[in-house]
């Protein structure tokens, strides 16, 4: 009699655990979702203005990129009347006769980005202009993807400081916007093992075959 | 202000040389099996010093230094000018030693994006000109990993690629690996005598002048983080780093166990970490975890990430990413 | 007074000895000696001197120490069956047992002390005036239980001797309690030193949960298979008679901690292999080699043709009756279990490294020549005991008040 009205007690006290325990995730809120992805990152308004888009992104700075270019400004020549401009696509012959352009696997051209009236500035699709110094507006056009992750740190460098001032490299800093694919090179001098320990002989991987 | 300055060099005077009453009671306690260890250490690891700047009475301040944590500001600040003492006995060299103290409101995270890492080694590099490591024997931190695309088994992995050939090699992937700076890290469970913790910041350091050298923490680590110095470290004279922490960069000495702290030397004051600065590729990102506008929440939050071994329970502060 | 006679006298019995115990004293002296000089080298460069890198950073210390706490441990097959159930033959020769325990655990604490990068910075691990990371870390559960261990038996059979010594009788509750303690204590520094190994999840080849018990049945051959030699020697040498009872009882112990030893071999070979993994690399590397490495292979085989031979002598009682067979059976054990502990056990755990290195350790002289003096300093010890003990256990060593 005693087992039995202790079971019964038992039996009702795991029941009430077992309602009650569930209340907390009742009451719990949907959690946001792991993706915080900036939607609204691209404006869905007409702008004539280039750099609005960075209206959505945290602010950064860079260094001047047109003091690094040798031949910048461009309007010292391009400024003068005997070289009028000339919109025809050709291949250049003279002055910039070394300027592979290999990137875009010829869908380019010279005008494609730089300003043909506006010879200090390049030139956005819709013929805005862009300092040579703001790359990525330019880049970001057809490279989005990589632009946005540019803004938000997944892509590029950052200098100096993680923390106040948020100083980028541009796309140009690292990139040649001709000839973009970066070159392989030599690495750094190979790890040594202990001092006074023979390094083990090489050991040759069985190639990993992918099936 | 002034009255500041004046208080610091109070205490200054007072340290010098850094023997306060605590360390004196518990010499007392410690008795002559420690004078003998001094004479010993004079005999033994004093030998490869050049202890005449460096005299006797710093010698036992160094024997009974307490526990980093153990130690009141001014007795920090007594060690730090008698390790300053040494290391210009040692290099004739003004090491400066620092001990900023963690921000509040910071977690120290790291994210290495795959995809660009070329494998050209620039961040061992510039993490051992930072950090003040032993040239000969050569001790370093990262250890860039050369796989076969298509397999992340690292038993597969070339620690030893060559530097004469071109990286990155067709075919080839990189994998850099350094500290993780667990949040849960094995290595501190470990430690007998609790040399090894970790700091508010979640970075992982080593107090130099407590370990005992037993190596446990290095068997427990499972990313080979950890280096010993199985002699006294070389570092030719005008390769030292002179802007040093007291438990990261500051030159280290035979027997004990060190490693990558995140440059706190640096990313305590806002820098960003030398192997990050080095990078020529831009495929490390550093930042504050609790930070939710930080770009390392950006990467953890919207790329494609992992960590190597979460199945052991770590708790990485360092991830990989694609991109 | 008692006391200050009884240490006098034992000390005497130390300077009496014949030609075979004076040489046997002056070489384990001289290796003393070498070991020191190569500690000192090693003191004052660094463990640079050792063939241990930061890929494998335990060696031959540490092996010979996980080896020892193993013979430190198997003392306490004695103390059971002659305090617990007072078994007269073992009651004649626990107290050599001790001895050995001492010397054993005399051995470990130098094995871990040559092996530290800081050893002046020793007094860091004293509770209080120290920081011990107790209870987290492993290894200070390894000293509590290791020098517990030490005063343990070293406190028992003084307390006896120093009784049997004045002629008074020793309160036999007090050492029953302190043989249950000794007993479960032995178990404690098997289980805890294997625990210091299984504790590291970045090494998945000692990561097992079958460690723990693998290390004391190997314990409890190897341990008890000294015994059985240092009996057969003092036997011999006519000091005293110890007889076949004791050693008997100590060839069945050892012949079934053989078996079980054997029994847990085929059980981790099954594991690491049926379905082998990433997690096999190790056992791969210790039974096959890895990349064209090989350097343990033969080593673990020798030791499994060495274990498996003493199983079978020792398993047939024609055989294990028969002195020398028995002599070779417990040399076959001792010597298997000690390599199957250091190339077997701590080395390949090492191998590959956490992030996938192959790179192999070879012990350097300095590394053996320490060793080998800490090996002598033990048997010092271990002579010194027995030789103190052994007139007052025969009953010539007596109080004579003057």
């Amino acid at each position: 009699m005693l087992l039995k009205s202790w079971r019964i007690k038992a039996g009702a006290f795991f029941l009430t655990v077992l309602l009650f325990g569930f209340i907390p995730f009742a009451l719990a809120e949907e959690s946001p979702s792991i993706r915080s992805d900036p939607e609204d990152f691209y404006p869905s308004f007409q702008s004539d203005d280039p750099r609005s888009i960075l209206l959505n992104v945290p602010s950064f700075t860079y260094d001047k990129r047109s003091d690094e270019i040798d031949s910048y400004p461009c309007t010292t020549c391009h400024g003068d009347e005997d070289l009028p401009p000339n919109p025809r696509v050709r291949d250049l012959e003279e002055m910039h006769a070394g300027v592979m352009l290999v990137h875009g696997n010829g869908r380019f051209w010279c005008l494609t980005c730089h300003s043909l009236n506006k010879r200090d500035y390049l030139v956005s699709l819709k013929n805005q202009l862009i300092s040579f110094d703001e790359s990525f507006l330019l880049c970001g056009q057809c490279h989005y993807e990589r632009q946005k992750d540019f803004f938000f740190g997944a892509h590029g460098k950052r200098k100096d400081n993680w923390i106040l001032e948020r100083k980028l490299a541009v796309c140009t800093e690292c990139h040649n916007p001709h000839v973009t694919k970066i070159k392989s090179r030599r690495p750094v001098a190979t790890p040594q093992v202990r001092k006074g320990l023979k390094p083990m002989k090489r050991i040759v991987h069985e190639k990993h075959k992918i099936w | 202000m002034k009255k500041q300055k004046e208080n610091q060099l109070k205490i200054k005077i007072k340290n010098r040389p850094d023997f306060s009453r605590r360390t004196a009671l518990k010499a007392l306690g410690t008795g002559v099996a420690a004078v003998g260890a001094v004479t010993a250490g004079r005999a033994g690891f004093g030998k490869t010093e050049v202890p005449a700047e460096y005299g006797l009475m710093d010698q036992f301040g160094e024997f009974f230094q307490q526990h980093y944590k153990k130690m009141s500001k001014e007795e920090i600040s007594g060690v730090i000018e008698r390790i300053e003492r040494k290391y210009k006995a040692k290099y004739d060299l003004d090491v400066k030693v620092g001990d900023t103290p963690p921000f509040p409101g910071v977690v120290f995270g790291y994210a290495l994006n795959i995809n660009k890492c070329k494998g050209y080694r620039e961040c061992v590099r510039g993490c051992v000109e930072e950090n003040n490591q032993s040239r000969d024997p050569q001790i370093q931190y990262i250890r860039v990993l050369e796989l076969d695309r298509g397999s992340l088994n690292l038993e597969k992995s070339e620690h030893y690629y060559d530097d004469q050939t071109d990286v990155p090699k067709d075919g080839k992937m990189y994998l850099p690996i350094q500290c993780h700076q667990c949040d849960n890290p094995p290595c501190v469970k470990a430690c007998p005598v609790e040399a090894t913790w970790k700091e508010p910041d979640g970075v992982v350091v080593v107090d130099y002048n407590w370990c005992i050298g037993c190596r446990m923490c290095a068997n427990a680590c499972p990313y080979w983080a950890r280096r010993f110095n199985w002699s006294e470290p070389v570092i030719p004279k005008d390769e030292i780093n002179p802007e040093t922490h007291y438990l990261s960069n500051r030159p280290r000495e035979k027997g004990v166990m060190e490693k990558c702290t995140f440059c706190i030397q640096r990313t305590r004051k806002g820098e960003l970490p030398a192997c990050h600065q080095a990078c020529p590729t831009g495929a490390r990102v550093f930042g504050n975890l609790l930070d939710v506008n930080s770009e390392i929440r950006y990467v953890l939050e919207n790329k494609d990430i992992f960590r190597l071994k979460e199945e052991l329970n770590t708790e990485p502060k360092f991830w990989y990413y694609t991109d | 007074m008692i006391l200050v006679s009884f240490v006098r006298d034992c000390v005497q019995q130390l300077f009496m000895g014949g030609r075979y115990y004076w040489s046997w004293i002056f070489g384990l002296n001289f290796f003393i000696l070498i070991g020191l000089i190569n500690y000192f080298r090693q003191y004052n460069t660094g463990l640079i001197l050792t063939g241990m890198s930061d890929q494998v950073s335990w060696g031959f210390y540490v092996s010979n120490f996980t080896y020892l706490v193993g013979i430190a441990a198997a003392a306490v097959m004695l103390v059971i069956p002659a305090y617990i159930f007072n078994r007269p033959e073992a009651k004649k020769v626990v107290l050599l047992g001790e001895g050995l325990a001492v010397a054993a655990s005399l051995m470990c604490i130098l094995f871990v002390t040559v092996d530290m990068g800081r050893p002046d910075r020793l007094w860091h691990m004293l509770p209080f005036i120290g920081r011990f990371n107790w209870p987290m870390s492993l290894l200070t559960w390894d000293v509590i239980v290791l020098s517990g261990y030490l005063l343990l038996n070293l406190f028992m059979p003084l307390y006896i001797l120093f009784h049997e010594y004045s002629e008074k009788d020793s309160n036999k509750k007090f050492i029953f309690i302190a043989a249950v303690v000794s007993m479960f204590w032995a178990i404690s520094i098997h289980t805890v030193t294997a625990f210091l190994f299984a504790s590291n999840p970045a090494r998945p080849f000692w990561h097992s949960a079958l460690l723990a018990p693998k290390f004391l049945a190997s314990a409890f051959t190897a341990g008890p298979a000294f015994i059985i030699l240092a009996f057969r020697v003092i036997d011999r040498s006519d000091a005293y008679r110890i007889g076949h009872k004791a050693i008997d009882l100590l060839a069945a112990i050892v012949a079934i901690a053989m078996q079980v030893n054997l029994l847990m071999l085929v059980s981790e070979l099954f594991t690491e292999f049926y379905s082998e993994g990433t997690h096999s690399a190790s056992a791969r590397y210790l039974f096959f080699g890895l990349h064209g490495f090989n350097s343990l292979v033969p080593w673990i085989y020798t030791s499994i043709l060495m274990n498996i031979v003493a199983a079978v002598i020792l398993m047939v009682e024609k055989w294990r009756r028969n002195n020398t067979l028995l002599s070779i059976a417990c040399v076959l054990a001792m010597v298997g279990v000690w390599i199957e502990k250091g190339m077997g056990f701590v080395i390949p755990g090492f191998i590959p490294t956490p992030i996938g290195e192959v790179f192999e350790y070879g012990p350097t002289w300095t590394e053996i020549f320490i060793s080998l003096g800490i090996w002598c300093a033990g048997l010092l010890v271990f002579t010194i005991l027995v030789k103190a003990a052994i007139p007052i256990q025969r009953g010539r060593l007596r109080y004579r008040p003057e």
